[in-house]
């Protein structure tokens, strides 16, 4: 039987476990810190603007049970905030035990708090992988879903240092790029100033550090909006985000929280006396990042040039997923490269032609379209996500965006891939 | 054998970043090395950013100072057991297995510095307890010191193999030190014993003829006065390890008896905790003195970096 190693447990990861799972192989799913998700732990937005669409595709492609666990931990549904339509909010803190029990359920060997350091080699393809205490896993296809976010020094270099953030890499170790081990140099993203990485887009508040009234609010509506006084307002933060589909004029004018359990504060980082002098923020405080007051993560530091069936370039045995895979930002657009990742391990090891989405889905479209982009100067500067930006522009020109299910279902049909994901292969 | 390494013993501590990091060679940051990347394995605050904290310098290096011979206790011809009096904290810090010190006599110059293991620490009394073999150039330098000595420290790299030492609990664990390397091996044997192992020793007193591990501490001595370099010897350890059970083994002694006993003990998968033997000269990897090379020929400051044994 085939064994693939995925290396990574965000969102991308579990994908490609689950998807690999299904074709038949025989997953084992290594992740440095004591818990699933990653960076999903402090996330939630999902269905949001060409998202929707997205987690459809997923789903019609076979791959639907990651978003069934969203949705079904969704606090909100279908609601609107600036600039974006029909998002569901899932809640972090239940989310990730629920995925952890699913996964192990389907019997993929799960492995926390084991950092992998190195590869092994013998030309290009990678034999085995290297555990912090120098343990080799063997394998015959791996899967590399790290992300692209810190170490440290990262976080320093190109941001305001470690803010304390979800990744604890002074607890569990650093991220090391598995690619660049492997003889592979990463590409690093660049900010609209030309400087590399961006900041994480959003931090999140103790929710019961807020006033009554500001929770009530959350907690029924799931969004809270209070304009900035004029003087306060700065326009410079929406270049350095992540989220380019959350910089728009109004999440400067605006101090925009989301309810994901925590009460998520759409900016990257904010002083925190600053905060406090808002009405009903008196006595707030950080959830994650802990010093969210002064920074945030860096991430994009580290993406893996590949095709558009998620191989690495040069390499036999690799693929990627996730923000390792590009300038993507979100957990739909980790599920959605994961899952071809993790189905595509299974083809490579048995020789077969490799699965590329074809670019009538939006699927498709934002894997091809942001492997065009990364090559271009201007391109490297950019974010790619259903969720806005330009890419949301681009699938509304191309008529890639709807919500309409059966229309999905029915160019699937046309296309012969419906359900692909659930076919076994070997 | 090949070895490889990459752990500073200094990183994360009162002494890091250090010189190398101010000079672009730090042994674990790899932007403190002049790469444009992280690429590190260190698991603790950012020695990068702590850097930076520092306003891109090292923090305060370890200072000479003047400590006070409190006894002296001549064991045989050659060698000298010294209680000193030192600060508190050093005596705290200086109570790890692996910790040495240098010392020199204090009219003398410099390059008169020589590493010496830290044998055995009374912290609440402030002492500590080294123990000098008289034979070379240094050494002789202190024979006749009798009310103070320069002494440079905390060093914490004398053994390889410590996270071997400090990870093992509730075990069966075998201790063979030979001659002076008795020394280091007190604190080892603490340390053992406070993770409720049971430890077992052979003693080759070599030149020496002392036994101070029964002195220091109280273990089951196996054999007290072992030839390791004959067959004989060895054979007496070959059965010991067969029917020992142990899982970990403590091997103080010269690289030669290291390699020596290799064959012996390696077929039983243990758990291997290694004297630093290598010349060490500034203790703080700037003059080379202490250099290895792993088999890719990348230079290992061995003064610093914790070496792993590989076959």
């Amino acid at each position: 039987m085939t064994k693939v190693v995925i290396i990574g447990g965000g969102w991308a990861g579990c994908a490609a476990a689950i998807t690999a799972k299904k074709a038949g192989a025989d997953v084992h799913l290594y992740e440095r810190t004591d818990m699933l998700l990653g960076l999903g732990n402090v996330g939630g937005i999902m269905r949001n603007n060409g998202r929707y669409t997205a987690a459809e595709e997923s789903i019609l492609l076979g791959a639907h049970e990651l978003f069934q666990i969203t949705d079904e931990c969704s606090r909100h549904k279908n609601i609107s905030f600036p600039g974006h339509q029909h998002a569901s909010l899932y809640d972090v803190n239940i989310i990730e035990p629920r995925v952890t029990r699913f996964i192990r359920s389907l019997g993929i060997n799960l492995y926390l708090q084991h950092r992998i350091i190195d590869v092994e080699m013998t030309g290009q393809k990678i034999t085995g992988v290297k555990l912090q205490n120098k343990e080799i896993v063997e394998g015959d296809i791996f899967i590399e879903t790290t992300g692209s976010t810190g170490p440290m020094g990262n976080c320093l270099k190109y941001g305001n240092g470690c803010a304390m953030c979800i990744l604890r890499c002074p607890s569990f170790g650093p991220r090391v790029s598995l690619n660049q081990k492997a003889g592979v140099e990463d590409i690093l993203g660049q900010r609209a100033n030309g400087s590399f990485g961006a900041f994480s887009g959003s931090c999140k508040l103790n929710k019961d550090s807020l006033s009554e009234e500001i929770v009530k609010e959350l907690n029924e509506k799931g969004v809270y909006i209070l304009s900035i006084p004029k003087e306060d307002i700065t326009f410079d933060k929406l270049d350095m985000k992540v989220c380019q589909q959350y910089a728009l004029k109004e999440y400067a004018e605006n101090l925009i929280l989301l309810d994901t359990g925590h009460a998520k504060l759409m900016a990257p980082f904010y002083p925190l006396e600053k905060l406090r002098r808002f009405k009903g923020f008196e006595n707030v405080r950080y959830e994650d990042p802990y010093a969210g007051g002064l920074g945030n993560s860096i991430r994009y530091l580290s993406i893996a040039p590949r095709s558009n069936t998620m191989k690495v370039n040069s390499l036999d045995n690799l693929l990627c997923a996730g923000e390792k895979a590009g300038l993507f930002v979100g957990h739909t657009e980790a599920i959605v490269t994961g899952s071809l990742a993790g189905h595509n391990s299974v083809r490579v090891s048995l020789g077969m032609p490799l699965l590329e989405l074809p670019r009538i889905l939006a699927s498709g479209d934002l894997i091809a379209h942001a492997n065009e982009e990364i090559l271009k100067k201007e391109g490297l500067k950019r974010r790619y996500t259903f969720a806005g930006s330009d890419y949301f522009k681009r699938m509304k020109e191309l008529n890639l965006y709807t919500t309409d299910s059966d229309a999905i279902r029915i160019k699937l049909e046309r296309i012969n891939l419906l359900n692909i994901y659930q076919d076994k292969l070997i | 054998m090949n070895i490889e390494g990459d752990r500073c013993i200094d990183a994360g501590s009162d002494y890091c970043p250090c010189y190398l990091a101010e000079m672009n060679s730090c042994i674990t940051c790899s932007r403190l090395k002049g790469k444009e990347y992280c690429d590190c394995n260190w698991r603790g605050v950012c020695i990068y950013q702590e850097f930076h904290f520092l306003n891109q310098s090292k923090k305060n290096v370890r200072e000479s100072k003047e400590a006070r011979i409190v006894s002296r206790e001549f064991l045989g011809k050659n060698i000298i057991i010294f209680t000193l009096e030192v600060p508190h904290g050093l005596a705290r810090q200086l109570k790890q297995p692996g910790s040495y010190i240098f010392i020199r006599n204090k009219n003398l110059e410099s390059f008169f510095d020589m590493p010496i293991s830290i044998m055995d620490v009374e912290d609440f009394k402030n002492q500590i307890k080294i123990a000098v073999e008289i034979h070379g150039v240094k050494t002789q330098a202190i024979k006749g010191v009798d009310d103070s000595l320069i002494i440079r420290g905390p060093y914490w790299n004398g053994l390889f193999g410590l996270e071997n030492l400090k990870k093992t609990k509730k075990q069966k664990c075998l201790v063979i030190a030979r001659g002076i390397a008795q020394a280091p091996a007190i604190l080892t044997i603490r340390q053992l014993l406070h993770n409720e192992n049971t430890v077992d020793v052979i003693i080759d007193r070599a030149s020496t003829n002392i036994n101070i591990i029964s002195e220091y501490t109280n273990v089951n001595v196996l054999e007290d006065n072992i030839n390791l370099y004959n067959k004989e010897g060895k054979e007496k350890l070959s059965y010991f390890l067969s029917t020992g059970g142990y899982s970990l083994i403590f091997i103080g002694g010269s690289d030669y008896l290291q390699k020596n006993l290799f064959d012996t003990y390696n077929s039983y998968n243990l758990k291997v905790v290694l004297t630093n033997n290598n010349e060490l000269c500034c203790g703080e990897g700037i003059c080379g003195a202490c250099i290895v090379y792993d088999a890719d020929g990348i230079p290992i400051r061995s003064c610093k970096t914790q070496i792993d044994y590989k076959e």
